[in-house]
């Protein structure tokens, strides 16, 4: 029974604080747009993810962190593979994003059909312990 | 009459027998989980600043194709600084993304190579 109640606060915990990151990424963003040290406003939201990235700790049907690139014209794939990178390399951002229960990055503009996905684990440095 | 009982005996141990194996595998089970559980704890408790990632994304490649121009080992092939250009190159690669890095890298370029970075 404790640990049923637990565990029901744990997902509300978990699901104030992915509220949080996505928020202070929003914000940040915006401050950077707004002082003109970012040329493009990028947006972070949560997606339904890639069903084949998931893992063990993955949430369901929201799995992914999903970055979008108010560009006003169609970005292209080198720009979006440089915003992802930049996420990517940090591994202290990714082993967080995973263990709040995402498993997909996903970079897009707000012009184009066209999108990077990343799937976060293989960038995570965690080895043998979920998958 | 003794057989009968003595096999519902058997018939009972064993599966109690199974129940606690059933038992000892789930508790493994949960041991590894929390060990688990702790990695993630700490993963979770790290703090953030989205600010360092906002300059990571918009400002780092900026300023790393500066660094790697100025730095670039052809720039000072047959010198005395050769050496120390190539591993500043090297070290501005490996921080690309990082614009904390690479801002203490320009300092370390100006000084070691004696070059101003605008």
């Amino acid at each position: 029974m404790w640990n049923f109640i637990s565990n029901i606060q744990d997902w509300f915990n978990d699901f104030s604080e992915r509220r949080r990151l996505v928020r202070n990424f929003n914000l940040s963003a915006r401050d950077a747009f707004v002082a003109k040290l970012a040329p493009t406003l990028l947006e972070g939201s949560i997606s339904m993810g890639e069903s084949a990235y998931k893992h063990a700790f993955s949430k369901f049907l929201a799995g992914g962190f999903r970055i979008k690139a108010l560009s006003g014209r169609p970005l292209n794939r080198q720009e979006m593979v440089s915003i992802a990178q930049v996420v990517l390399n940090n591994q202290e951002l990714v082993r967080k994003l995973i263990s709040l229960g995402w498993d997909t990055l996903e970079i897009h503009d707000n012009a184009g059909y066209n999108g990077v996905k990343y799937k976060l684990y293989d960038h995570s440095g965690i080895k043998g312990m979920i998958g | 009459m003794n057989t009968i009982l003595q096999d519902k005996w058997m018939i009972i141990a064993s599966i109690e027998l199974l129940i606690i194996l059933f038992l000892l595998i789930k508790l493994r089970k949960v041991k590894k989980t929390e060990s688990l559980d702790k990695e993630i704890l700490k993963s979770k408790a790290t703090s953030i600043n989205m600010s360092d990632i906002m300059n990571d994304i918009h400002l780092a490649p900026t300023l790393y194709k500066k660094l790697s121009r100025a730095c670039h080992p052809d720039r000072f092939a047959g010198t005395n600084l050769e050496i120390t250009a190539n591993q500043l190159f090297q070290e501005a690669q490996l921080a690309e993304n990082n614009y904390a890095k690479l801002c203490d890298l320009k300092k370390q370029i100006e000084q070691k190579l004696n070059i101003s970075i605008s």
